[in-house]
Order: C-alpha cells, then structure tokens, then sequence
C-alpha cells in the first residue's frame, strides 16, 4: 500500500522538479538569421539636407583582422549603397578627384568570430586615389566618431559610413563620421539567403534613418 | 526485576503520561506548499516581454497556524516571462547619439515576489479546505532586451500585493494536494525600459504539493 502511494508521488516531485528546472531556461535565437541586426547611428549635429553631392569608392574593404572575405557580393553591396543614396536625392560625384563631394561614402566588410573592430584608425587610406584630391594624407589617416565604436560582431558584417572630408581635423589626422550603418549576422548562411539579406539590411539602413535626404 | 528497569520503566510511563496529557490546543501547525504556477501576463508585462503565457514558474509558502482558521507566513516565488518581436527601436548612445536599431528583440521579466501573508482557512481540519490569503511584500523584477550582440536590462525593486484563493485536498501522509488562482500586482517603480511603464502585473494558476507539520512549541 505505501509503494502504490509514495511511486506517483516519486513521480510527482520528478515531474515538479523537471519543471523547476525547465522554468529557468528561457528560450533564445534558435537560428543565425534570428541575431542578425541592423544599427545605424548619426551626428544630430550635421545637416543632411545640406549635402549636395557624394563619392563612393568602387572598392569594398576589408577591415583590419578580419578572416578572408569573398568579395562575391561587392558589386551588389556597392550597387544598393549607389541606389539608396541617389533616392534620398543626393548626386554622385563621378570625378571627385577633379571635383569633390561634400560626403564620402565607404563599404567595409568583415567576416570574424569575435572581432576587434578598431576604427580608430583606417589603414586602407592609399588604396583608393580619390582620397587625394582633399590633402596629401598618408595612410595614417583615421575616421572620428562622435559616437564609442562597436567592438566586438560575432558574424559577417557590412559597414557603410558617411565621412565628411571637407570638416577633417589635420592636426589629428582625423576625418568625422556624419552617419554610420552596420548590418550584422549577413555573411552566414547559403549564398541565396546572404544576397537577399544584404539587399534587404542596406536599404533598412537608409529606411531607419528618416533624417537623410535632400 | 532489577530495581534500575524499575526506574526506566517508571520513567517511561511518566514521559507517556506527561505527553497524552498535554492539551490539544498547545499543539501548532505549520504548513509547506511548493508549487507549479503558469500565468497569464496583463498590461506592461504582456507589453514588454511580447508573452501571451508564461509555462515558467515555481513558488513557494511557509504558514503558520495562529487559529484553527487563521494562518500567517512567508511566500516567494519565480515567474519567467518570454517573448521576441522584431521591430525597429530609437536608441540613444550614452544619451547623446542617436540612431536606430532593427532586428528580433528576445526580451524576459524574471519577477520573484518575496511577501508576508495572511490566509483564512474554511473548512475541516482533516478535510478540504478552500483558503483565501493576501500576500503583501516586494517584487524583484529584471527586465532585459536582447537584439543582436546588444543586451539591455534593469533591476528594480517594487512594492506590491497578492491576493490568493485556492483549495488544500489532503492525500494523507500529512501531505495536501493544492490548487490556486493568484493576481500579482507590482507598483511602479523604477525608469520604464523599451518605452513601457514598469508596473507589472500577472494571473497564476499553480498547482502544487503541501505538507503539514504539527509540533509542540518547546515553550
């Protein structure tokens, strides 16, 4: 008689315990595309509605650190940058070398596990020979942000900044991010789901920051 | 027989005595209850953590008999509340730079009430009862918002109430089976987080296993 009464009590605690056990683990992202994310952020105290004209380097770079990248989808990254930026009513600087532009626009990517993204400097200053129509900088030119840098992405990520090369400090050697766009989580996965992920986070990127246009 | 066995025999029957003697009313009654609970979210909880249920939760009381009808105790408890909306959210670094942030926000509220109570028994004392009891003491409530590699979260302390109603089936054993609807609310306290005001507020239906302890106060 006390076996038929102390087993489903047995049972009872187990299953009770269980439960104790099971309430405390909430569940989290339960796939990669799940903790993708897009941030942008900005200076509040430049107007963007007084820029005319932008450069966008045909080149996507690679950030220092970072695992090899396959620069399959350049084009497309710089193509939807291109797009977005000529909706908001800015006018692409064909020959900023000759002409200037009153915003820079750079792509950078980065594909690493726990990456140390370190903008305070940008040592890919020489690759691109547009740089030099605004000073003879070195390629120990940096970006300022007035805004602490990400440190640490756990995935592929695709930067896309605005700089103002008309406002840079050369005493510092510093050139001041106006608008910045981090998609992040965009390098993982087949091939088919990463192109639609970057089309769709880059223009979420323009799309969450209603500030920008003419 | 020895006039030693005499004397422990003596002794015996004078403790035996001494102990069926003793009045009925002398004797407490202390009653453990630990138990299932699932809720239902209301207002700024449901909000906040996108829940529409919570499976996750346990608690736990301690009463002790002042009357027959009338007992006082100790409650304490956890409910985990969970859910994940994507949506797009202002933020505002170091509250001076602003931008946005868009991706699945996965957001929880751990609530761990930890309360006085006081609960009046009807019925036999050897039977159902069906008891009805008001907690009061403080919630300890973290709410948190994961996006991405960003987390945010708050710990916050908040005054509040419990009313309870339920019924205690003993299964012998001095053991009960239990169950009971109980209304949380926690006052606002606190800065709100993701845009909601920090009260909370929460239905139980818990399940549970009591045991009751009688004893002798020594004194």
């Amino acid at each position: 008689m006390r076996i038929r009464i102390k087993y489903p009590l047995s049972l009872f605690f187990l299953g009770l315990a269980a439960l104790c056990f099971w309430s405390c683990y909430p569940s989290g992202p339960s796939n990669i595309a799940e903790t993708s994310i897009v941030v942008t952020l900005y200076d509040s105290n430049f107007n963007f509605g007084s820029v005319n004209t932008y450069a966008l380097p045909n080149i996507v770079f690679d950030l220092p650190g970072s695992d090899t990248v396959i620069h399959t989808y350049d084009a497309l990254i710089l193509s939807e940058v291109d797009k977005n930026m000529t909706r908001l009513g800015y006018v692409k600087e064909i020959d900023p070398l000759q002409n200037g532009a009153d915003l820079v626009v750079v792509v950078s990517v980065s594909r690493q596990t726990y990456a140390y993204v370190d903008y305070g400097w940008y040592p890919y200053w020489g690759y691109w020979p547009g740089w030099g129509y605004w000073g003879p900088w070195g390629p120990g030119w940096g970006f300022i942000y007035p805004w602490p840098p990400v440190e640490t992405f756990s995935t592929g990520s695709i930067f896309i900044e605005m700089v103002d090369p008309n406002a840079r400090d050369e005493t510092n050697q510093k050139l001041p991010v106006r608008w910045s766009g981090v998609m992040n989580g965009l390098l993982s996965g087949s091939v088919t789901v990463t192109a639609l992920q970057i089309t769709a986070g880059i223009d979420q990127c323009f799309a969450q920051s209603p500030y920008l246009g003419k | 027989m020895k006039k030693r066995d005499l004397l422990i025999k003596g002794l015996s029957l004078l403790i035996l005595l001494f102990a069926l003697l003793q009045p009925l009313s002398a004797q407490k009654k202390l009653f453990g209850l630990m138990t299932y609970d699932m809720s239902f979210p209301f207002g700024n909880t449901k909000e906040f953590s996108v829940a529409g249920f919570s499976w996750r939760g346990i608690s736990g009381q301690f009463r002790y008999f002042l009357k027959p009808k009338l007992s006082a105790g100790l409650y304490f408890g956890l409910q985990v509340f969970h859910g994940d909306t994507m949506q797009t959210a202002d933020i505002n670094l170091k509250d001076k730079i602003p931008g946005a942030i868009t991706g699945t926000q996965f957001r929880y509220i751990n609530s761990i009430p930890i309360m006085l109570g006081i609960n009046y028994h009807a019925g036999k004392d050897t039977g159902t009862q069906v008891f009805f009891g008001l907690n009061a003491g403080v919630f300890a409530v973290e709410e948190k918002v994961d996006v991405g590699i960003f987390s945010v979260d708050q710990f916050v302390w908040h005054f509040g109430l419990a009313p309870e109603i339920g019924v205690i089936t003993p299964i012998g054993y001095n053991l009960s089976l239990t169950a009971s609807v109980k209304y949380s609310y926690a006052f606002s306290a606190g800065p709100p987080l993701a845009g909601q005001s920090s009260n909370q507020s929460y239905l139980s239906l818990s399940i549970g296993l009591g045991y009751t302890y009688y004893f002798f106060p020594p004194f």
